[in-house]
């Protein structure tokens, strides 16, 4: 379990690097068309929709295991316990805020995704 | 003469509701140096409440561990000049693990985790050969650097990981150990204590911080341990 997260946290790392580096430079290199920019032209085709879709659920990996070990480590009753032990009987209640405010992007972005851009 | 102004931490659960820092002026006669164990001790001199652990006083037992101006280490073997910022020194418990009294912390959490890795050579096979198991230089040398480790818990106290997680992440020093064992030839249960440590927590919680590797007062470097067991891990899948 811990190798498989730790080769999934590398792997989704460079997807995720690699994607950011070609719109980076292909915009750098090219960032006008006869219609537009070369990225807004590019990214409506199928190709550039399955290496977007790829990037964002690399994305939600990445950032998920990331945001995992935050609130494991400054949410918990033991470290708010640390500041305060007011703070740390709350503990529960900053972690479902915490979980909440992260499904809460996860949706929007997934809804945005399916509907304005795939779907489009 | 020099003086040196030192802060000692002060908690005794019994008497008061918060921890204190009591202040101390200590002579520092002669060549104006000591280890800050006699600087402690000699404050201990006029004021006998002052708590902490001490035996061999030589860098071996590490019952000393102490936070000296923010940085772990044992107090027998640390020069006041090595560590006092302007004559001024805060001597602190080890972070982390639940205060007793003053300097002394409790080491629970620390060996919990240390028995987790079953320290012990775990070896079925009977000898028929009638002398004991051998190694190679080669395979003995894999293990200086390993064995050495004095529990004194200095590494693992400076670890964030291990602050916020105590009871999940195995920590440095233990972690040391069990790379000790996994590198033993004669250890035949390389598999199991590398399967043990496969979860989220148990290795893969270090991030690399390397405070382990600069506090030990050894010299040891438990970040290069830690790596070679993920590497292990990894062979494995």
């Amino acid at each position: 379990m811990g190798t498989t997260m730790w080769y999934l946290q590398r792997a989704t790392s460079v997807f995720i690097l690699s994607y950011i580096m070609y719109i980076f430079f292909g915009y750098l290199i090219y960032p006008y068309s006869e219609n537009g920019s070369l990225w807004f032209n590019d990214i409506r085709t199928i190709q550039m929709k399955i290496f977007t879709i790829l990037f964002v659920i690399s994305l939600f990996i990445h950032s998920v295991q990331g945001l995992k070990a935050v609130e494991d480590d400054y949410l918990s009753e033991r470290t708010l316990g640390f500041v305060s032990t007011d703070l740390a009987n709350f503990s529960k209640v900053f972690r479902f805020i915490y979980r909440f405010f992260i499904a809460l992007v996860i949706f929007v972005l997934t809804y945005v995704l399916i509907f304005n851009y795939l779907m489009s | 003469m020099k003086i040196l102004k030192l802060s000692l931490y002060r908690f005794d659960p019994e008497k008061d509701d918060r921890p204190y820092m009591s202040d101390h002026s200590i002579k520092m006669e002669g060549h104006g140096n000591m280890m800050v164990i006699d600087a402690i001790r000699k404050a201990q001199e006029k004021d006998p409440t002052i708590t902490f652990r001490r035996s061999c006083a030589q860098g071996v037992c590490g019952s000393d561990g102490v936070n000296m101006n923010g940085q772990n280490g044992l107090a027998c073997i640390t020069s006041v000049s090595s560590v006092a910022v302007a004559n001024r020194l805060e001597v602190r418990p080890l972070p982390g693990l639940p205060v007793i009294k003053d300097l002394i912390v409790d080491m629970k959490p620390f060996y919990d985790q240390y028995e987790k890795i079953k320290p012990f050579l775990d070896n079925d096979e009977e000898i028929n050969t009638g002398h004991e198991r051998l190694q190679s230089p080669d395979e003995r040398k894999k293990l200086d650097g390993l064995y050495e480790c004095i529990l004194c818990a200095c590494c693992s106290t400076s670890c964030p990981s291990f602050w916020w997680n105590p009871e999940k992440f195995v920590g440095p020093a233990a972690l040391l150990q069990a790379y000790r064992f996994i590198a033993d030839t004669r250890d035949k249960q390389k598999l199991k204590r590398l399967k043990k440590l496969n979860d989220a927590f148990s290795v893969y919680r270090c991030h690399g911080i390397m405070n382990c590797t600069s506090v030990c007062p050894k010299g040891l470097n438990p970040s290069k341990a830690i790596n070679e067991i993920k590497k292990e891990l990894r062979k494995i899948g």
